[in-house]
């Protein structure tokens, strides 16, 4: 099955072209049709970043400085300004964070449902209207004749995020570019947005590329999953073998470091990752992730970020390898140190 | 374990917001119901111990931790301090109090005056309470830093100069530099990345144990209350629908709507959710 989206040798810059500040370093990424893909790391590793380069929607200064980005085979990075808006309006949707400062809040959630299908499906004013309660309803909103004539400020954060999810899935996208979509929800309301995303895919067939730096929102609904860490994918892989078998010691020690539920009533020291995440300016040889690797050797410095196979679908950028037991057999998680 | 003597006991605190008048009100002249936030909330933090306090957004959980220290003027209820009164309590008393139970905020960066360096924000908290010591800066400053496992050339920097979890750092360290016997973390490691979040959680339990601090720890993620909570209350609607111990209460929830807030945390093993 060939990938609707491919994202290979993506490189984000800031700053003067002569120096650059390097924010995304070579990233590669692929969505098959119908699958979600979670993008996690922690703040400032360019999973943002590499969402937003899809949408071509790098903040300026930034720019795209390198790379491939393919959409049904066609080259997204070339794509002229008319050809760019409708792949915008038809092809790919896009939610953030805070659906409070992405809808209008002067005007009414039909209204600005209606604008998007009259600008972008060519839709009549009576028409738009009708259709806008439909997709209300379709995202779970409920009593849609009701809210469509409310405005943003009178929704709920999880109204709001079913509202902007209803705008960018309006013209039946085929990708959905979610970027920390229930961050700012409780998890009650979280766990239906999630639930609303894992039912579009299923219905659609939409496919879904969720940034989150929630190992648990992505462990619910994700089929693959990539670790971005200082502006490199650092490993990739399906969700399970990534839980039990992860290779890169930064996904290992990222995966330690979440708190869990099991821990009630046990205090719980866990090791977390000691340092700091590399700053911009900070050119590091080799590996990125060594100065806070506890496996690190001295010949981290020279080797490649490149993806390498570990089995099929599941990629590591880490040649060393410290965590593949010597049997085959993946080696065992250290466990919650108490 | 022998039941030690409540250190701070919370009995029946209400706080009530006024809401704006509709125009439908305005026109027949009524008054809206005020709005509880807190409505009749007792509980107990024993020396010693972390409590944890869960609930989602709106429930009140930060109402409540603001009314215990005051920041927040609560209408009903008594607050008691190892005997003390807090909600009695005015000028150089109230100041005391205040001292006794600090106040750690989610975000760091409003907290600390960027213009200060962490020496001198550090040295101020010292210096305002005549803590014993703070005729000596330096050495006030370096100890301060210490006990949160912070390196004292930190002193001379300012807060946009460190990290985010060196700045929660900092704000836990100007918490204790009063010496305080008890800790209101509110969301206080809820903006950190889990990386940086399983060290502060870890300064937590040493805090607990090292200084024998309670803290009531204010977060809206249950597996983090889970990870340093001895005991865990439950807020909704501005109630506490349920206490107890950490284990007992997130292994055989009692109430519904812990049911359900246990129901929705996000599984980080593979539970996926159902369409």
């Amino acid at each position: 099955m060939n990938p609707l989206l491919t994202i290979e040798g993506l490189r984000v810059e800031f700053g003067p072209a002569d120096a650059p500040l390097v924010a995304v370093d070579g990233a590669a990424l692929s969505i098959g049709p119908g699958e979600i893909v979670g993008l996690i790391g922690e703040s400032g590793s360019g999973k943002s970043l590499t969402c937003r380069s899809v949408m071509r929607l790098v903040p300026r200064p930034g720019r795209v400085a390198a790379g491939h980005i393919e959409f049904d085979g066609r080259d997204v990075l070339a794509m002229t300004p008319q050809q760019l808006r409708d792949f915008r309006a038809h092809e790919a949707g896009m939610i953030y964070q805070d659906p409070f400062s992405s809808l209008n809040p002067v005007f009414r959630v039909r209204d600005q449902l209606s604008e998007t299908l009259r600008a972008n499906l060519g839709m009549g004013k009576a028409q738009a209207r009708t259709h806008a309660v439909a997709l209300l309803d379709g995202v779970g909103i409920p009593d849609p004749e009701r809210r469509a004539l409310s405005y943003p400020h009178e929704l709920s954060g999880g109204m709001r995020q079913r509202v902007m999810i209803a705008l960018a899935t309006a013209s039946q996208p085929r990708l959905l570019l979610a970027d920390e979509p229930t961050t700012a929800l409780d998890v009650t309301t979280q766990a239906q947005i999630l639930s609303l995303l894992t039912r579009l895919r299923e219905e659609r067939g939409m496919s879904v590329l969720l940034v989150s730096h929630d190992f648990g929102v992505i462990a619910q609904v994700c089929d693959r999953v990539a670790v971005m860490y200082g502006g490199h994918v650092v490993e990739t892989g399906p969700i399970g073998a990534l839980y039990d078998n992860a290779q890169h010691p930064y996904t290992h020690a990222l995966l330690d470091s979440v708190p869990r539920l099991e821990s009630a009533g046990r205090a719980t020291r866990r090791p977390g990752i000691a340092g700091v995440p590399p700053e911009l300016n900070e050119v590091l040889p080799g590996c990125v992730f060594k100065p806070r690797c506890r496996y690190a050797q001295p010949s981290c410095e020279s080797v490649s970020m490149a993806l390498q196979p570990v089995a099929p679908g599941h990629e590591t950028a880490c040649p060393v390898r410290p965590l593949a037991a010597a049997d085959g057999r993946p080696a065992a998680r250290a466990g919650a140190q108490t | 374990m022998s039941e030690p003597a409540p250190l701070l006991t919370v009995d029946g605190v209400v706080k009530e917001f006024g809401l704006r008048r509709t125009a439908a009100e305005r026109v027949q002249r009524a008054q809206p119901e005020a709005h509880r936030a807190v409505d009749d909330v007792s509980f107990s933090l024993r020396r010693g111990e972390i409590l944890g306090l869960a609930g989602g957004s709106g429930s009140g959980k930060t109402t409540l931790a603001r009314c215990l220290v005051r920041l927040v003027e609560p209408d009903a209820g008594t607050i008691d301090l190892d005997g003390a009164d807090v909600r009695a309590a005015s000028g150089r008393d109230l100041r005391e109090l205040r001292r006794r139970m600090q106040m750690v905020f989610q975000d760091p960066y409003a907290s600390l005056n960027p213009r200060m360096t962490v020496g001198t924000a550090l040295h101020e908290a010292g210096r305002v309470h005549q803590r014993p010591g703070s005729e000596n800066g330096e050495q006030f400053v370096r100890e301060a830093l210490e006990r949160v496992h912070l390196s004292a050339s930190l002193a001379k920097r300012r807060p946009r100069e460190l990290s985010g979890g060196q700045r929660q750092r900092v704000a836990v360290a100007r918490a204790l530099a009063v010496g305080p016997e008890v800790l209101i973390a509110d969301e206080a490691v809820s903006a950190l990345d889990v990386s940086v979040q399983a060290q502060l959680l870890n300064l937590f339990l040493d805090l607990r144990d090292d200084l024998g601090v309670a803290i009531l720890f204010v977060a809206h993620q249950l597996a983090v209350i889970a990870e340093v909570a001895d005991r865990v209350a439950v807020m909704h609607r501005g109630r506490l629908v349920e206490v107890g111990e950490t284990a007992a209460v997130f292994g055989d929830p009692q109430d519904d709507y812990t049911k359900a807030l246990l129901a929705a945390h996000p599984h980080p093993r593979l539970a996926r959710v159902a369409s």
